[in-house]
């Protein structure tokens, strides 16, 4: 199950990376789809694997689109840990606090990456406006996505059937 | 957010599990970056490279298709309802390439006499495709990108890419149907550029966003508005082709110019770019 839950939500965030680049939406291709999957493992509560789901999602984005192969597998399988520890501490209840979480974990990750980058590859490090668009996107889509799979379609959806009953 | 009562934390063991399992895939993420760090370790194109890129093909190429499907149905519903109005606009837009195409023509004829006076080689860019640009990270000072082709279609490691307007960027590595591509506003891209009205020659860097022209003489009148091309001199990129235009121009710290160079092309909206043929060797400094 937790290889399932890690193999579709890995797969599904490269090719929304890949959908949203090619559709041309500026908006969504700026959103870190795959620490998004990360942060889907970790709200397992099972912070082994979210690590290592972590380290594996991070390490396909590297293969594809980065210069310095690990860095983002670093900064995932970290985020992935300290996801999973938190969510065995503290239940984030609601859409708004699931955006704040994963704008501030994309935060982190691009600063990792930033500094991996100046340390070994002596590339200059950027943190800015795009790092912070970045992070604010990834939040509003990790929350909208997070409040979409919380509402209760079924009972909505049985409710609007009941009112056009009567 | 509330503390729950029913969740408690992992017993010891299960704790004491889960850290070692940070600690070595930390550690195993260090030594794998590590290796490229070392010198000569992260030039060129590696296994894992290849292998990534083969494995990610599919997922990639659906994602593609399906997102294109997707534009191509709403653009087609959208020129359904605008289509008088997209009528009108193409029909400007054509009487301003004729135009263009004769201005350009008496241009050309222009310059081949020229040519002939001066015995010189006419430089066309050697276009070898066109393919899209399925991804662009945008992260820190990095711009890197996914092509869709590969060596199957002759796209090579360090093949030139341009878009009408400018300058892209160029490949990376290769894979039978994938690209990794490095964008001109790449903090470690770095290009042979000149200032076409002065002829004045210096190196062009990313910064991310947007560009710097380093190694310009102080002494040298580079004003705003000045077009940048290539200049041919790094033996990757074929000279002539437009790279951006000078923002501002200032002394700096040093004995040369601090140039900001606005990208020709507009890096947040390149759909499809063109593949040139490498830069033959031998062709730096032409």
């Amino acid at each position: 199950m937790k290889l399932a839950r890690f193999l579709v939500s890995t797969l599904a965030a490269i090719g929304a990376t890949v959908a949203c680049a090619s559709a041309g939406i500026p908006l969504l291709s700026r959103v870190d789809w795959i620490l998004i999957a990360v942060a889907y493992q970790a709200a397992g509560g099972a912070p082994t694997s979210a690590t290592i789901g972590g380290a594996i999602a991070g390490l396909a984005e590297d293969v594809l689109l980065q210069p310095l192969k690990g860095a983002n597998a670093f900064a995932k399988a970290l985020l992935g840990y300290v996801l999973a520890m938190l969510s065995l501490r503290i239940v984030f209840a609601g859409a708004l606090a699931v955006a704040g979480v994963l704008a501030a974990a994309s935060l982190v990750n691009d600063l990792i990456v930033a500094a991996l980058g100046r340390i070994l590859l002596a590339t200059p490090v950027r943190i800015g406006a795009e790092s912070f668009a970045r992070a604010a996107l990834t939040g509003a889509a990790g929350g909208a996505l997070y409040w979409a799979w919380r509402f209760p379609w079924r009972e909505e959806w049985r409710r609007r059937q009941r009112r056009k009953l009567r | 957010m509330r503390m729950p009562d029913s969740r408690i934390a992992l017993p010891g063991a299960a704790s004491r599990r889960a850290r070692s399992v940070l600690a070595i895939t930390l550690g195993a993420c260090l030594l794998l970056m590590s290796a490229q760090a070392r010198p000569g370790g992260g030039g060129g194109p590696t296994v894992l490279d290849r292998a990534g890129l083969a494995i990610f093909t599919p997922v990639v190429e659906g994602a593609s298709a399906l997102s294109r499907v997707g534009r191509a149905a709403a653009d087609s519903v959208a020129s359904y309802f605008f289509a008088r109005r997209e009528n009108g606009r193409l029909s400007r837009e054509i009487a301003q390439l004729e135009r263009e195409n004769f201005r350009l023509q008496a241009e050309a004829t222009e310059a081949q006499r020229l040519r002939q006076l001066v015995r010189g080689e006419a430089f066309l860019p050697d276009v070898r495709l066109a393919a899209p640009l399925l991804a662009i990270e945008r992260r820190g000072g990095y711009r890197r990108g996914l092509l869709g082709a590969g060596s199957a279609s002759g796209v090579e490691p360090g093949s030139p890419l341009a878009v009408p307007e400018g300058l892209v960027g160029r490949v990376l590595s290769v894979s039978p149907r994938l690209a990794k591509v490095i964008l001109v506003t790449d903090a470690d891209c770095a290009v042979g550029a000149r200032v076409v009205r002065t002829g004045e020659q210096g190196v062009v860097r990313g910064e991310g966003s947007g560009l710097r022209m380093d190694f310009v003489s102080a002494l040298a009148r580079v004003v705003p508005g000045d077009r940048i091309e290539t200049a041919g001199i790094d033996g990757i990129f074929p000279a002539g082709i437009a790279i951006g235009k000078v923002h501002s121009a200032s002394r700096g710290k040093s004995l040369f110019l601090a140039i900001q160079v606005d990208p020709s092309a507009n890096m947040s909206r390149i759909s499809d770019v063109l593949v040139l043929a490498p830069a033959p060797v031998g062709n730096a400094g032409s």
